[in-house]
């Protein structure tokens, strides 16, 4: 198992402060925003999970190509650590997102485009472990993980795109909105800073998670390789 | 009490959670890999150190 950062003590303490302190300052310190009321208030958890989900993915999807061009497992062990983590922000997004629904659409759930497209980067992933976990080689289950995972981060941008292309009941763009052909925040300061302090401080918790999560990988395959080594000549083949 | 209370208190509730219960798991994982490795590393020296 590698040996621990320097900053990794500074990154825990860092990130479990800093979310601490996001949830202080979304109850105590911002608005009630005037059309959704209270409810509004879940945007501060939904919208950073989003963009957490699509840094944990863009990460599968740069160490898939990195591990294909190069074979270095450790870039496998990245993706693969990046990925599980992707996929729990994932299911907080569609969870999230379904009981902000309910009392601002009346539902939970609707197949609209967003949604969907959602629903389906999250069981793409999902597919992704259950493809790892049926291939005993390792460099083949590498191999065919990074293909996947190349696959399933095409998806991102369908999903963000999906509002514009198609008529939805999901709002357009949350943080920007173009006007006269530049683009301009969607909403006041006041509601705004603290959503990025919240996008900051999920992508540090996120950071975090990745290098306790690349450790474990790195002891998993280096028992696995000693079993490996060490098995009897005739289990081998 | 405002309108709507109990799905913000849900979502953060539920968000928590999952969350709680993702770095026990990872912790538990991390511990058993470097009790496994230590084992390893007993039962045969020139093995990969914890």
């Amino acid at each position: 198992m590698p040996e621990l950062p320097r900053y990794f003590r500074l990154l825990e303490w860092g990130s479990l402060l800093a979310l601490l302190g996001c949830g202080l300052w979304v109850f105590a310190g911002t608005p009630v925003e005037s059309s959704q009321g209270f409810v509004q208030k879940i945007m501060y958890l939904h919208v950073p999970s989003v963009i957490t989900t699509y840094l944990a993915f863009f990460v599968v999807f740069v160490c898939s190509i990195a591990y294909l061009w190069k074979r270095d497992l450790k870039f496998d062990r990245i993706a693969k650590a990046s990925a599980e983590i992707g996929l729990v922000f994932c299911a907080m997004v569609l969870v999230t997102g379904m009981v902000w629904g309910k009392p601002t659409w009346g539902t939970y759930w609707v197949w609209d485009a967003r949604l969907t497209t959602t629903l389906l980067l999250f069981l793409i992933f999902v597919g992704y472990f259950v493809l790892r976990m049926s291939v005993p080689d390792r460099d083949k289950e590498a191999r065919l993980a990074s293909v996947l995972g190349i696959i399933g981060v095409l998806d991102i941008p369908i999903i963000h795109k999906s509002v514009e292309w198609w008529r939805t009941l999901h709002q357009p763009s949350t943080l920007f909105k173009t006007e006269a052909g530049a683009a301009k925040p969607a909403m006041p300061p006041e509601l705004l800073y603290p959503l990025f302090a919240c996008m900051l401080a999920m992508a540090l918790f996120y950071g975090y998670l990745l290098v306790m999560r690349y450790r474990v990988e790195c002891g998993n395959d280096t028992i696995q390789e000693h079993i490996a080594n060490h098995a009897p000549e005739d289990s081998r083949a | 009490m405002p309108d709507n209370t109990e799905y913000v208190l849900l979502s953060y509730g539920i968000w928590s959670a999952a969350f709680v219960a993702y770095l026990l798991w990872t912790w538990t994982r991390q511990r058993t890999c470097r009790q496994q490795l230590e084992d390893l590393r007993l039962s045969d020296p020139a093995s990969p150190k914890a």
